[in-house]
């Protein structure tokens, strides 16, 4: 763009329509989100409800093309809500409300069906979305007394589960310290809970191991694992044979609760 | 002075003179010992890589026979206590042969653990920070270099003094023999010390390895004295008594008793008490998760060391033939037991537990034949030289040809020439 | 002399004193010694393939012990490392000789609960510590554990799963424990190894004369040999280095973990605590009451690993009291009576408490295209 130059009359007229332009844009916009925000509504609804077993197939199908012509609409804004850049800023989540003024409450199935597609809640009992985001107001985060935190102070929020563990990473025995080992050094710096852990789903998913060591004169020396008793078995061994055993979950509270 | 270098001389000049079988003996060792240097130089090129060595068994072949040099070395002092002890006559002049072995097994011995030093070019570190009396690798060298002079001192003075036909002044040789009697244990017995003071290695770290080392050394070494013997008494002029052999034969049959009871007192406490730490046996004796190099050494070890010893205790070995058979059994089975069978298994498996085999290469096993070559080599010149000496052939008033015409083996030399 | 003027007849018989003999004998003497030569040098013909490179110069066979030599001696040896680096990889290293700090001593601890046996640390560690790639060297070995047992000989050293960690077992780092009293320290004959101020066992790799003695006696497996001529690509070189830890090594000295001092000795955490990716690794000074160290050793039940062999690491392994609450019988029974009291009571479909992606699965209408538009 040339220069405008603020000298001369034609080059303030020019800016005042520069500013002008601006002014429409962001009206433009924001009726734009407003009629996205109520279509998506409509969409997540409808999505919702026919997920209803009782309802006829006939409005089932119906639900479908609501759900597909607010998608046309509505589609491109969904995709850029799962772009973490574009919804957080400095770590705090923007324009959250804007849907869910309308769209109060939050089940972790419906939120996985339209929205929030890169959200898999498995954090064991701790099932609803609610249980950390503020029913009221979802740019922030909620105590179960009902403080409002930001969500710069995670670790508070899973504290009220995981007591022992929150003792530990304020004592610096659990948790991952960065920079400097010289204690109070301004190098130093602790990870948050979910610097490392992904709050939808805190339990580490799986590594691939890099691989073992393998001299190059030792050849390959991969070699079966060699865990017996010299033919007697030790009694583990024999108890983590029995499948009823293995199984983790719940089956291990059925077995306490007959 | 004079004399002292002429001796000298007339040794150097006295190696190179035998009969075809002497110079067919001296060339195929000679032969050996090449392509041991060859192998060496290869080694100091690539590094130990070229070894079956690994960092989960770092040491092999070359320590192996080093503890067991050590210990043919130390097997000296069985024909030196009945002799100043016990004043056997008997084994009066064969006593000098013993201590002639010893300094070839120490030569050796130290040979070995230079082939497996790292850092060769560094050797002179020993000298600049010598970690003693910390480290038991210290005590091993001053013990060794320590036994290798007093046995040069007593071998050499005595042979000298019979070259210039002098009887040997005893205040210059006794207390040394006796000082050599104590340093023979003591250098087995630091050996020893240097395996089993290391507690991470359960297989090694057990009282028993001292007397252990030493029982076996007094039965492979004096066996190897008597092989030797023979070969001179077969061959030379030199004449050994039989009742020296009878003597020695019991020495061996006794020692390899002693040496098989402790054997069987380890594996005992080991594979009764049943523990983690029985791995190692084991692997030596039955094979781990599998692996089992080492269980067919081991067992024809065992097979050996038995069928010597009843030899030993039965009428049959007074036979000289039936003697050396038992020997020569006696020795390769406490080779392989003293050597693969103590050294190698106590690496496997590793402290953590990894089972990785030893095997040594091809050319590991040259540069260990070579040294082999080499420690014969120079007992055979020690004793060429000695044998004119001691029977009064070479002396300082006589001319070098009379000597040199006496040769070990005279008389098949005298009919060459006549032919 | 006049007894030995015969000599060079001592191979002939009655007849040595005739002259013609004399001459035959001094010519077969002569063939004999000039083919010893000749097959002595055929047996020396491989050290020529030895490079200037790999024979010590003059100045580095005279370098003194680290503990002897002045400031300056020791810059000469610095500098004297930096050319040879500088040759070898074509990178000025950033080489110094830090020294222990006052008031540290540096303590490792080890959390088995968090560590999930990805070998991350094994290979940071590698490419911080300048180690040979081929022949393979490395500090750190993961041993994957069976349940119910620190017996390392029933662990796995080769475990090649597709994904860590498996549910059956626990994983178990070893490297240098830095024992307080280091049995390789004890039995090195030219003392290349020693204790340092901060608890670090260190090597001085110039001094080394390579004969493994330390290897034999470490109860951890700690210390490795350069069974060859170290192999490190010019582009994976760390030019940040120091003279006792990961300045390139030459062929046949030992070397091992030294808790990456040219790190540490500058405040920073050694690499394999900055890669750890659980945060299983927990590094710093034990004399300071406040550090994450010393809070373990006083709130954990922490374990040393061989205790018996009674060479007091510094390296302390623990696992955290963990129940998860998953697992917990009265947590579940609570939330399986909250449930049937409230009901859906955040707006849920009825099944939604189950494991959502079966639900998700089972409720997807046919016409559902996956959340595409």
């Amino acid at each position: 763009m040339d220069r405008i130059s603020l000298e001369s009359d034609e080059g303030l007229a020019r800016l005042a329509h520069l500013h002008r332009f601006a002014q429409v844009g962001q009206c433009v916009n924001g009726v734009t989100h407003d009629i996205n925000n109520l279509l998506g509504a409509a969409m997540a609804y409808a999505e919702l409800a026919a997920l209803d077993p009782n309802l006829s197939p006939e409005t089932t199908r119906m639900m479908g093309q609501i759900v597909d012509g607010a998608s046309l609409v509505v589609g491109p804004r969904r995709i850029a809500m799962t772009d973490p850049a574009h919804i957080a800023v400095n770590g705090e989540p923007q324009n959250c409300n804007g849907c869910h003024q309308i769209f109060k409450s939050g089940s972790p199935a419906g939120a996985a069906l339209s929205f929030h597609q890169d959200v898999q809640l498995r954090h064991g009992l701790n099932d609803r979305c609610v249980n950390c985001h503020d029913p009221e107001n979802r740019e922030r985060l909620t105590l179960r007394d009902g403080t409002a935190v930001s969500f710069k102070e995670t670790a508070q929020l899973c504290a009220q589960c995981h007591g022992t563990v929150y003792r530990d990473w304020q004592r610096g025995t659990h948790g991952k310290t960065l920079g400097s080992w010289v204690t109070g050094s301004a190098a130093q710096h602790r990870l948050n809970c979910n610097d490392c852990h992904n709050p939808h789903a805190p339990k580490y998913e799986p590594y691939v191991p890099l691989p073992g060591p393998n001299t190059l004169r030792m050849g390959n020396q991969a070699q079966d694992e060699h865990h017996d008793d010299g033919g007697k078995e030790s009694p583990l061994q024999r108890w983590l044979k029995k499948p009823e055993h293995r199984t983790p979950g719940r089956l291990t509270v059925e077995g306490g609760h007959p | 002075m004079r004399t002292y270098l002429t001796f000298l001389y007339r040794c150097f000049r006295l190696s190179f003179v035998g009969d075809r079988r002497y110079y067919a003996w001296m060339f195929l060792l000679t032969v050996f010992v090449l392509l041991g240097i060859n192998a060496y130089c290869k080694q100091l090129v690539h590094g130990l890589a070229t070894t079956g060595m690994t960092d989960q068994v770092s040491w092999g072949f070359y320590i192996a026979n080093f503890t067991f040099l050590v210990g043919m070395a130390a097997a000296a002092v069985m024909l030196v206590i009945p002799v100043y002890i016990y004043r056997n006559r008997e084994l009066h002049d064969l006593v000098i042969f013993g201590e002639l072995f010893a300094v070839a097994a120490i030569i050796m011995a130290m040979l070995f653990v230079t082939v497996d030093l790292g850092r060769p070019d560094r050797f002179h570190h020993l000298l600049l920070r010598f970690n003693f009396p910390v480290s038991m690798l210290t005590w091993d060298v001053l013990v060794l270099n320590g036994y290798l002079l007093l046995n040069l001192h007593i071998c050499g003075y005595l042979i000298y003094c019979a070259y210039r036909r002098r009887t040997p002044s005893k205040v210059f040789y006794i207390p040394f023999v006796f000082v050599a009697i104590v340093w023979a244990v003591s250098i087995h017995t630091v050996t020893a010390f240097l395996y089993s003071g290391l507690g991470g290695r359960p297989f090694w770290n057990s009282a028993v390895v001292a007397p252990r080392f030493l029982a076996s050394a007094f039965a492979a070494g004096p066996a190897f004295l008597i092989l030797s013997l023979a070969v001179l008494d077969k061959f030379t002029s030199y004449r050994v008594s039989a009742k020296a052999f009878m003597t020695l034969r019991n020495t061996v049959a006794i020692a390899l008793s002693i040496s098989m009871f402790l054997l069987g007192s380890e594996a005992f406490t080991e594979f009764y008490t049943d523990s983690a730490h029985v791995a190692s046996a084991k692997y030596l004796f039955f094979g781990l998760h599998g692996r089992s190099g080492l269980v067919p050494w081991i067992w024809t070890a065992i097979g050996l060391n038995l069928v010597a010893m009843l030899l030993l205790y039965l009428p049959i070995s007074r036979k000289l033939p039936v003697l050396m058979v038992a020997c020569v059994m006696l020795i390769v089975g406490i080779w392989i037991e003293k050597g693969m069978g103590m050294i190698v298994p106590a690496f496997i498996p590793t402290p953590l537990g990894e089972i990785v085999e030893y095997l040594p290469t091809m050319n590991e096993t040259l540069v260990t034949l070579g040294i082999w070559a080499g420690g014969l080599l120079i007992y055979t010149i020690l004793v060429r030289v000695t044998i004119p000496v001691l029977t009064g052939r070479l002396t300082h008033d006589q001319a070098f040809s009379a000597a040199s015409r006496e040769l070990p083996a005279g008389a098949a030399l005298e009919k060459e020439a006549h032919a | 002399m006049k007894d030995i003027r015969i000599f060079e007849s001592t191979s002939g018989g009655p007849s040595a004193y005739e002259p013609e003999l004399t001459r035959r004998s001094f010519l077969r003497t002569g063939a004999a010694a000039v083919g010893g030569m000749a097959a002595l040098a055929a047996a020396l013909s491989p050290l020529r393939e030895l490079t200037s490179d790999e024979i010590p110069d003059f100045d580095q066979f005279l370098q003194k012990h680290y503990k002897e030599m002045t400031p300056a001696e020791m810059e000469l040896a610095l500098e004297r490392i930096r050319r040879k680096v500088e040759d070898r990889y074509a990178v000025r290293p950033h080489l110094r000789d830090l020294k222990p700090m006052e008031g540290v001593e540096f303590v490792y601890a080890l959390n088995l609960s968090r560590c999930i046996g990805c070998r991350k640390c094994v290979h940071a560690c590698v490419a911080e510590n300048n180690q040979s790639r081929s022949p393979e060297i490395q500090y750190i070995r993961v041993i994957e554990m069976p349940r119910g047992t620190l017996d390392v000989e029933k662990g796995n050293h080769h475990y090649d799963r597709p994904e860590v960690p498996d549910a059956n077992h626990f994983y178990l780092p070893v490297q240098c424990h830095q024992c307080a009293n280091p049995p390789c320290v004890k039995v090195c004959p030219v003392e290349a190894t020693w204790q340092e101020a901060d608890g670090i066992t260190v090597i001085d790799y110039d001094w080394c004369i390579g004969c493994r003695y330390c290897e034999a006696a470490c109860p951890y497996w700690a210390r490795r040999f350069n069974f060859a001529k170290p192999n490190l690509p010019k582009e994976q070189l760390n030019p940040n280095m120091s003279y006792l830890s990961n300045r390139p090594r030459e062929k046949g000295v030992m070397e091992k973990c030294h808790f990456c001092l040219h790190r540490t000795r500058e405040g920073r955490m050694p690499a394999c605590v900055e890669i750890c990716p659980t945060g299983a690794r927990k590094f710093g000074n034990v004399l300071d009451p406040k550090s994450e160290v010393s809070e373990i050793l006083r709130t954990k039940r922490v374990f040393v690993l061989k205790e018996e062999v009674g060479t007091l690491p510094r390296f302390f392994y623990y696992f955290d009291e963990r129940y998860p609450n998953t697992l917990d019988p009265e947590a579940l029974a609570i939330a399986d009576r909250l449930k049937a009291e409230e009901g859906d009571a955040y707006g849920c479909l009825p099944g939604a408490a189950g494991p959502r992606k079966d639900f998700v699965a089972a409720a997807q209408p046919e016409w559902w295209n996956g959340g595409h538009a």
